[in-house]
């Protein structure tokens, strides 16, 4: 199974890629802010998408966006700090799959892993 | 002559409940549930009384429905600790990746924050780090400042709240 990881922080992707690679998952590409995300979901499709909001180049928001115009179903989680009622419904309508909210326990990430990870 | 804490929330005006007690929730929730940290509210301060001078710190401007700056400051102990707690490793300077979690920790405390105000409408930037010993952040002379203090297992921090449009 092969994830993208997205976010302009590289401890944040180090944390996200840790949980990862304990439930069983070794092909990761990482991404530093939405343009990168889009770029490298469209060199290297993957299985699972997870990504922030808030990204130089583009937002997250914006990657869902654009990897849902390529007709693709691929699996997307929102990882991020936005968390109100008018945000949370956006991202469902631009086809995000799943959300968790920062800050998160190491637990609540790897139940959202659980629901998309199959190695 | 020793500027004295207040410490008491419950004597506050609702104007500044309304902000700081947002940010008391949001900063105990950030280093309890991404770093397993306990830390408590030992003093709230405005800037004519107290000004932080610490090693390092991460800044967000807020836009829209409020205007200005959200700081965290934190004391070098405590941003080692914390990257030892992400990384693993001890770092033994202030260097990239100790800026960048500052950085998420700023990041993650604005937002959550914002959230909890209830207040339509406020935008934050992308976080900015400073970091040199003993520095200090200046806020808008016009602005509305609450400096809260908190200890930690490793150190102190502030989390400083300045804005315009309460």
């Amino acid at each position: 199974m092969k994830v993208l990881v997205a976010d302009d922080s590289g401890i944040m992707r180090k944390i996200i890629i840790r949980s990862l690679k304990a439930v069983g998952v070794s092909d990761i590409v990482e991404a530093a802010n939405g343009q990168e995300a889009i770029d490298a979901y469209k060199a290297n499709p993957v299985d699972l998408i997870l990504t922030d909001w808030n990204m130089p180049e583009k937002s997250g928001l914006d990657v869902v966006v654009e990897i849902r115009a390529l007709g693709s179903q691929v699996p997307i989680i929102m990882v991020t700090t936005e968390a109100q009622k008018g945000q949370v419904i956006a991202a469902i309508q631009a086809g995000v799959n799943d959300y968790l909210t920062k800050p998160f326990e190491a637990d609540d990430l790897r139940a959202k892993l659980d629901k998309f990870v199959t190695v | 002559m020793i500027a004295q804490p207040q410490l008491s929330v419950v004597e506050l005006s609702e104007k500044r409940k309304k902000l700081i007690l947002p940010f008391v929730e949001c900063t105990k929730n950030v280093f309890s549930m991404m770093l397993n940290w306990e830390t408590e509210l030992i003093g709230i301060f405005s800037t004519e009384k107290f000004m932080s001078k610490y090693d390092c710190s991460g800044l967000i401007g807020v836009s829209g429905a409020l205007r200005g700056t959200i700081v965290v400051s934190v004391d070098q102990d405590v941003a080692f600790a914390a990257a030892e707690a992400f990384l693993g490793n001890r770092p033994a300077t202030i260097d990239e990746e100790v800026v960048d979690m500052v950085g998420e920790l700023t990041n993650m405390i604005a937002g959550a924050g914002k959230d909890r105000i209830r207040i339509p409408g406020i935008l934050l930037g992308l976080p900015t780090v400073i970091s040199g010993r003993g520095h200090s952040v200046w806020f808008d002379h016009g602005a509305h400042v609450e400096i809260l203090q908190f200890s930690s297992p490793h150190g102190p921090l502030t989390v400083e709240i300045g804005v315009r449009g309460l």
